[in-house]
């Protein structure tokens, strides 16, 4: 090749490059978690809680630090105050968008003031059966008792007007309704903190501005913690945090630990096997070649996707990795040829090859871009434009830079290759083959599909620690569903909020957290008041003449509870859901009522949160509630698993029979012969058996990384096995074997590696690739040639 | 909006006004501050008399004046007290009744209801009441000063007003009274804002004695 044609080509190679600059220029990177996650229906619940604030929120138990067990003698105000400090930070450091420390001083007669005239709103048919109790001739005498006895007691001065207004206690019905409010956690109320029951811990709740999901913000908001901690604890304090925050931060920092481990001994050793299967300095560009296309394939990549997911681009470029295949190929048959002539024949020979696997891995791609999970179809879209890129720069530039070698020094190497494809008993070869593909075939149906999200979840030792300290303190542990009343005003929101809670009222749920009873919707109210109305009418006449006789009984004067009659007399105020809002209970409520902020106006703004302790049985009804009602979604961990195993099977058995098939049929078309079709199509069999033996031994379950990693081999193994049995076809057997060897060794190296990984998503594909891999390169060196040969009189070779 | 202006002659008077003010309240110094050191020392004599006592014990009677009853109440009970945070308030008739406080925590009975155990942190009411009680119970009279303007009125007695808004809502003066020789409160009457009193007179004392730990946990100690 002359001077200026190589000096051409390189300039195409790097006009590309730059072409690949402009166009990724405006690309974005993500690193939303959802991206992950199959199905537009899971990520919609998520986004759901997410606007909920549930999972950016986060949960700080402020507690005396223990030694061995015992507790700092920290007093009840020190941690109070800490605690007050801390939110205030919090607060101030304009990252938070809710902030609860404690509710606000005076807030219990603040509740009564409020409450008191809209009781009656309040009462619904449970209640009734209730008062109907309290206004019975004994009813009535135990209520005045009590209240003759409180006004006598050291607290009758404060509560005298109380005791006018409501002589029967008719207001404990409706603060029974508050315990309503409390979540699952065991907290009591002390001066406005949510104190733990021994006394040792204050709980403050917070929630992100921004997604905690996002590693660079949970890093920022970690920082913003430590800050406001070391400033607002006094000594002998300490502060634990849970949530999605430290999972995020576990995560990201147990990759970046694998990575920052595993990425250079990956690429050292790559770089030492081919320095010592070239013996040539240039054996660097061979393995640079597929990297070279790496700009052009993100910028086209970003005119599909103007967001990309960073594990996308991540994995996205290690799968174009895959590429460095056909550069292998192409330089081992350009060194072993020679001279000019032999040049051109042994590229002719070495095309078709690539062109077949070519195609097959980039249909590969193609069908996964048909996978329910966002950044499987990024990654997939990629993973296609690079090895195509890599494909139309390795036939560029390989040969300007692949050397002509020696005749002898050729010869001698080809020896030794080929040796190595000739079956010296194929039978037993095949026997062992066989074998693996029924064992093979038995485990696969044993797999379990695991939806469980946290499967690829990595808490470290001080997060499991932290959540084990926050069980201990504060209770609950129960797996929880989230009930959510959307709505398109903040009545509609109300009214739907409330037939959840009369749902789970009617099922007998007996652990739930729900607002609903004391704000419930206009339309609850109006039936409230109907249901109050039609009592009194019924009873007020007989009441009345029953409780003034027991009043002077009780040494009370006429006019005693004038007020309490006058307030029965007249028109309840409705329950302005503004002024509750705004009321003492307000931080409570902003914690499971979402009001869109003033000007918009998407559809459904409004959000109201329910949450209930659920078992099978009762989340089975939820479920059924939730397809029946208009505007409640029910979000539980166990509906998203069950889901997400819904749509992994799914994913994995159409994607993999489309790829399966779509690569059969090329390899049909390719070879157009029972026989090479078969040993083309070994190593894929091998691989699959492989994984799936592997799987099985290893806790029997699958994931999303398997999928993922487990079309990749399929495209890998198949590339194998087309360019071993064409090889074997065409004669020309040394550089073939020599390039699936060294192709696939370096894969196994660069994925390799991960199976050391702590992470359990890289641990997992790692694994994959190394078992995959380690399966379909011996079956194309071994069983591949003994299938083409087995049953024949004169073997090949 | 449009500021009020007032005319010359209005200003003129004002500023005269003001100054007749200022010139009384010059004359009046003296003689306030003759009260004052009357009222410390005889704060500082209860004090005294007080920083003696650890613990005490009384019977007494309570009357109650209030508009909603037609004629006052009488309850009879007793009391007893271990400073620094622990009383027991009981009512022996004409309706039984025990509250008990012990540091942070605290039990109030009722003839037929179970015991109800307390946090003072979680119930404001009984928070409020604990306060008022070691106020004229606890003996640390110095604390007085901050929350009470306080006035000597007799030979023995203290009158306090409430400083705090929240508190004038339900109390208009307590006016306590000292044992002449004991120096310890004999007599506290609390009048109310619309008339309403209650008068409590502590008699039989006993201070110092060996007070029984199970007073402060449970009501009833028949048992």
């Amino acid at each position: 090749m002359s001077r200026t044609a190589a000096i051409l080509r390189w300039l195409i190679v790097f006009c590309a490059i730059g072409v690949g600059f402009f166009f990724s220029r405006d690309l974005r990177l993500s690193d939303d978690a959802f991206d992950l996650l199959p199905g537009e229906a899971v990520r919609g619940d998520l986004r759901m809680l997410q606007r909920m604030g549930l999972v950016d929120r986060l949960y700080i138990t402020v507690s005396a630090s223990q030694a061995e067990g015992v507790p700092s003698p920290v007093g009840k105000n020190a941690l109070q105050e800490s605690t007050r400090k801390l939110g205030e930070l919090l607060a101030a450091s304009g990252q938070f968008s809710y902030v609860l420390s404690r509710l606000p001083e005076g807030y219990e007669f603040s509740l009564f003031g409020s409450l008191q005239p809209s009781l009656p709103l309040l009462f619904d048919d449970g209640d009734m059966a209730a008062l109907d109790a309290m206004i019975s001739p004994e009813g009535i005498k135990n209520g005045l008792q009590k209240s003759f006895a409180l006004l006598n007691s050291p607290a009758g001065i404060a509560l005298k007007k109380q005791v006018q207004f409501d002589p029967l206690g008719l207001t404990s019905l409706a603060l029974t309704k508050l315990n309503l409010m409390r979540s699952e956690f065991s907290v009591q109320i002390d001066e406005g903190f949510f104190m733990s029951k021994d006394g040792l811990s204050c709980l403050l709740v917070a929630q992100s501005a921004g997604s905690l999901t996002d590693s660079a913000k949970a890093k920022e908001i970690e920082r913003i913690l430590t800050d406001a901690s070391s400033a607002a604890l006094t000594p002998g304090i300490e502060a634990s945090v849970i949530g999605s925050l430290p999972h995020t931060l576990a995560n990201s920092r147990s990759i970046e630990a694998d990575l920052r481990v595993l990425l250079p001994v990956a690429t050292v050793l790559l770089i030492l096997l081919f320095l010592f299967a070239f013996r040539d300095i240039r054996a660097l560009v061979v393995v640079g070649v597929p990297y070279l296309a790496a700009p052009m394939a993100i910028g086209l990549t970003s005119l599909f996707h103007g967001k990309l997911s960073g594990l996308a681009l991540g994995f996205g470029i290690v799968l174009l990795g895959i590429a460095v295949d056909f550069s292998v190929h192409l330089y081992l048959a350009l060194i072993e040829s020679e001279g000019e002539g032999d040049r051109r024949g042994a590229l002719k020979k070495v095309v078709r090859p690539m062109l077949y696997a070519f195609l097959t891995t980039g249909s590969v791609f193609i069908v996964l871009m048909f996978s329910q999970v966002p950044s499987h179809q990024q990654m997939a879209l990629l993973a296609f434009f690079g090895i195509f890129f890599a494909a139309a720069c390795a036939c560029l530039v390989i040969p300007t830079i692949a050397p002509i070698r020696p005749k002898k020094r050729l010869k001698a190497a080809k020896i030794k290759w080929v040796s190595l494809l000739t079956p010296k008993r194929p039978g037993l070869v095949l026997l062992v083959w066989l074998v693996v593909l029924v064992l093979g075939a038995m485990s696969w149906p044993r797999l379990h599909y695991n939806g469980d999200l946290r499967a690829l979840d990595v808490p470290d030792a001080q997060v499991k620690e932290d959540e084990r300290h926050f069980t201990a303190t504060w209770g609950g542990g129960d797996e929880q569903a989230f009930i959510l009343a959307e709505g398109d005003s903040l009545d509609e929101v109300l009214d739907r909020n409330y037939r959840v809670y009369r749902y789970l009222k009617e099922q007998g749920a007996a652990k739930f957290q729900s607002f609903a009873p004391l704000l419930p919707g206009p339309a609850a109210q109006a039936k409230n008041l109907e249901g109050w109305q039609q009592f009194w009418a019924a009873h007020l006449h007989a009441f009345e003449a029953q409780f003034a006789e027991a009043a002077t009984a009780r040494g009370f004067t006429d006019k005693a509870f004038a007020p309490f009659f006058a307030w029965l007399g007249d028109e309840p105020q409705p329950l302005s859901p503004e002024n509750f809002l705004g009321g003492p209970l307000q931080p409570l409520f902003s914690s499971m009522l979402k009001i869109p902020a003033e000007g918009d106006t998407t559809k459904n703004s409004y959000l109201a949160m329910t949450t209930v302790a659920i078992d099978d049985q009762l989340l089975a009804g939820l479920l059924e509630y939730d397809d029946k009602e208009t505007g409640i979604t029910v979000l539980a961990n166990k509906k998203w698993r069950a889901e997400v195993e819904r749509l992994l099977r799914h994913d994995v058995v159409t994607l993999s029979l489309a790829a399966g098939l779509i690569i059969a049929l090329l390899v049909v078309l390719e070879f157009r012969n029972g026989r090479a079709v078969a040993a083309a199509l070994a190593p894929v069999i091998s691989a699959l058996a492989a994984m799936s033996i592997f799987c099985y031994l290893t806790g029997r379950q699958l994931n999303m990384m398997h999928l993922i990693m487990g079309v990749m081999v399929i495209g890998l193994s198949v590339d194998y096995g087309i360019f071993i049995v064409c090889a074997k076809l065409s004669g020309s057997e040394s550089a073939p074997v020599r390039g699936v060897s060294l192709c696939a060794t370096s894969t196994l190296i660069g994925f390799g590696v991960l199976a050391f990984a702590h992470h359990p998503a890289l641990h997992a594909l790692g694994m994959t690739v190394l078992v995959g891999i380690g399966m379909s390169c011996p079956t194309a060196l071994f069983v591949s040639p003994a299938l083409l040969v087995f049953g024949k009189k004169d073997t090949l070779g | 909006m449009e500021s009020v202006r007032f005319s010359t002659p209005v200003r003129r008077l004002a500023a005269s006004v003001l100054f007749c003010i200022v010139l009384a309240l010059s004359s009046v110094q003296p003689v306030l501050s003759a009260e004052s050191e009357e009222l410390q020392s005889f704060l500082n004599e209860i004090q005294a008399a007080s920083d003696e006592v650890r613990s005490f014990s009384s019977a007494f009677v309570q009357e109650r004046k209030l508009a909603l009853f037609n004629e006052p109440v009488i309850f009879h009970g007793s009391l007893t007290v271990v400073r620094p945070d622990r009383l027991r308030w009981e009512f022996t008739s004409p309706v039984p009744s025990v509250l008990i406080f012990s540091g942070e925590r605290g039990i109030r009975c009722n003839a037929d209801a179970p015991p109800v155990n307390f946090d003072l942190g979680s119930d404001p009411i009984m928070r409020t009441v604990a306060e008022q009680l070691w106020l004229w119970l606890g003996g640390d009279y110095s604390r007085l000063e901050f929350l009470y303007h306080m006035e000597k009125s007799g030979p023995s007695s203290l009158t306090i007003t409430p400083k705090e808004e929240a508190v004038t809502k339900f109390i208009s003066t307590i006016t306590i009274t000292f044992n002449k020789t004991s120096r310890q409160p004999e007599k506290v009457e609390i009048a109310e804002p619309g008339g309403d009193s209650t008068v409590i007179s502590f008699q039989s004392y006993v201070l110092n004695s060996n007070t029984p730990d199970v007073l402060f946990t449970v009501c009833g100690t028949d048992e």
